[in-house]
């Protein structure tokens, strides 16, 4: 069966919905990289505390 | 005469508490930040290309609307999707030629319109645009944007893509600090766009509020401009700031979307720095008054009215007041000979640096070209005096015994006591540390003496500086002009 309206083919400006879906999806994980990162800076701070606790107590 | 002494302390340990109410507020905001993980609205968005109009408003932009154009042009978006209208505000430069030839280069899609009388800001010369663009059905969303920035190929369509959802009116992008010949100025305005957009932007996503669409970056959707009255707000030095308001109040969601990426320039110079900071901090005052009514009263709408908004909004903009009140608060307690003194001192230090540790620590991996190129500015945001203060307060005995004891010295009660007083000023002196830095910056040795100042006393009082200008000339209710920042095309395209 022929198809009337075919897909318009990917381009840079238009890759597609199923690319621009993938893209959000990738964005949407790329966010859980916020738990380590702040769990390194409340390392830092824990580090500090440590020292603090054990050298100026 | 007792029962003085207590009031008077309990007064005075009052005016220490605003001071880490600003301190424990950022602490909070910053601790939101990795629940964005999980509460974000990537998956409320589906891929959407609407037809986007993008409005320009440009005075005397001739040396990088040019540039702007060429790059929206190239964006990762249907070109027959998208328009672009430069409002030429009644340039005097080679503007309306610039813009004409790039016309001519893309017909169809670079349109210039004329403003004859001009200088009433930019909110008129959006609003000139805008009334163009609504003439017909057209446009689907509106991009508001600053000549001078540079969007980044897929910035558009990652914005675009949360308009999919009918109940988000507004989108805003991450500006980043984008010139080419940095200074130390740009590079510190870098750490402070890192830790404003990109990590408390992430935060207010997640509570549920947010501040303000960046002027430079900022889409709307047609119902949400209609819903607006087809036009922006143009009685007051924050335009941007009421937009945003008033998008939520209507129970529109206004996004905060950190993928999509735009480069400006800003000021090398603390003049130009003042001046453009002072505009928004005399909105900042503005919008306070306007929505008096609105806060900390909770709204089944928005969360504008938020006790924790409400906290951010007020910490921001009584900070020098905070600051001031807690350098009293200590001094008097000095005096008294009280033992809280002391006490009260190294609980406000310490947190102060537990958050200025971790909100560092994480805005430099958030954004870590910024945080590798200006690691300095990063790590002096607060002032290198401060640090000391913190280093004072979170370890007791290292700078005042241990220190000199190494070199043979020994501070004597009345050092101790000079220096006791010194470190509890400090907070409120680093706000006259960065007056200064202004006021000698034109001067033959300000070159060298005010980057040195603001290393010292730090960038973050900098800006309390502006804000106490701000209370200034509100009170005196001197006339707000919009005075445009300068653009001179620095940036890295």
């Amino acid at each position: 069966m022929k198809r009337n309206n075919p897909r318009p083919s990917p381009t840079p400006r238009n890759p597609g919905d199923r690319y621009l879906a993938a893209e959000i999806e990738r964005d949407r994980k790329a966010e859980r990289r916020l738990i380590p990162k702040a769990l390194l800076s409340l390392a830092m701070v824990a580090v500090l505390v440590v020292i603090r606790q054990v050298f100026f107590q | 005469m007792e029962w003085l002494v207590t009031a008077l302390t309990v007064v005075l340990l009052v005016f220490v508490a605003t001071g880490v109410v600003p301190i424990v507020a950022t602490g909070y905001q910053f601790l939101a930040i990795p629940f964005h993980a999980f509460k974000n609205d990537y998956r409320k968005t589906k891929p959407y290309l609407p037809r986007v109009a993008v409005v320009v408003p440009a005075w005397n932009e001739g040396a990088v609307i040019g540039a702007s154009i060429d790059r929206l042009m190239k964006l990762d978006y249907p070109i027959e999707s998208l328009r672009i209208y430069v409002v030429d505000d009644a340039s005097t430069d080679n503007t309306p030629d610039v813009v004409l030839s790039k016309a001519a280069m893309y017909p169809g899609s670079v349109f210039h319109l004329r403003r004859d009388k001009g200088g009433e800001g930019k909110a008129h010369t959006l609003n000139h645009g805008i009334g163009v663009v609504l003439k017909d059905d057209w446009m689907q969303a509106l991009l508001i944007m600053d000549a001078d920035v540079i969007y980044e190929a897929t910035s558009l369509r990652r914005m675009t893509r949360h308009l999919a959802d009918e109940n988000v009116g507004a989108v805003t992008a991450y500006i980043r600090e984008g010139s080419s010949d940095k200074n130390y100025l740009t590079r510190f305005i870098g750490m402070e766009y890192v830790l404003a957009q990109v990590a408390a932007r992430r935060a207010q996503n997640v509570l549920g509020a947010l501040a303000c669409l960046a002027g430079g970056a900022q889409l709307h959707s047609r119902r949400n401009l209609e819903d607006l009255g087809g036009r922006i707000d143009t009685t007051s030095l924050a335009e941007d700031t009421i937009t945003t308001f008033e998008t939520q109040i209507s129970g529109k969601r206004v996004v905060f979307e950190p993928h999509a990426i735009v480069l400006a320039e800003e000021p090398q110079l603390i003049a130009s720095l003042w001046k453009q900071r002072l505009r928004w901090a005399r909105g900042n005052v503005q919008v306070t008054s306007r929505y008096k009514k609105l806060w900390f009263r909770p709204s089944k709408l928005h969360n504008l009215g938020g006790l924790s908004f409400g906290i951010f909004w007020f910490s921001i903009l009584w900070l020098p007041v905070a600051m001031v009140l807690s350098s009293i608060g200590l001094i008097g307690l000095l005096l008294l000979h009280s033992d809280l003194a002391a006490i009260v001192f190294r609980i406000t230090w310490i947190l102060a640096a537990c958050v200025y540790v971790y909100t560092i620590g994480l805005a430099v991996q958030l954004d870590g070209s910024t945080g590798r190129r200006s690691w300095r500015e990063a790590i002096l945001f607060p002032g290198l005096v401060s640090i000391v203060v913190m280093l004072t307060a979170f370890f007791p005995g290292l700078l005042d015994e241990k220190l000199p004891a190494l070199f043979g010295w020994h501070i004597s009660d009345s050092g101790h006591f000079w220096w006791t007083l010194f470190v509890y000023c400090w907070i409120s002196l680093s706000m006259v540390g960065a007056w200064l830095a202004r006021a000698v910056e034109a001067t033959w040795i300000g070159k060298l003496l005010t980057p040195l100042l603001i290393y010292l006393v730090g960038y973050g009082p900098l800006l309390c500086a502006v804000t106490v200008d701000s209370y200034i000339k509100e009170a005196r209710h001197v006339e707000a002009k919009w005075d445009k920042t300068e653009k001179t095309g620095r940036v890295l395209g």
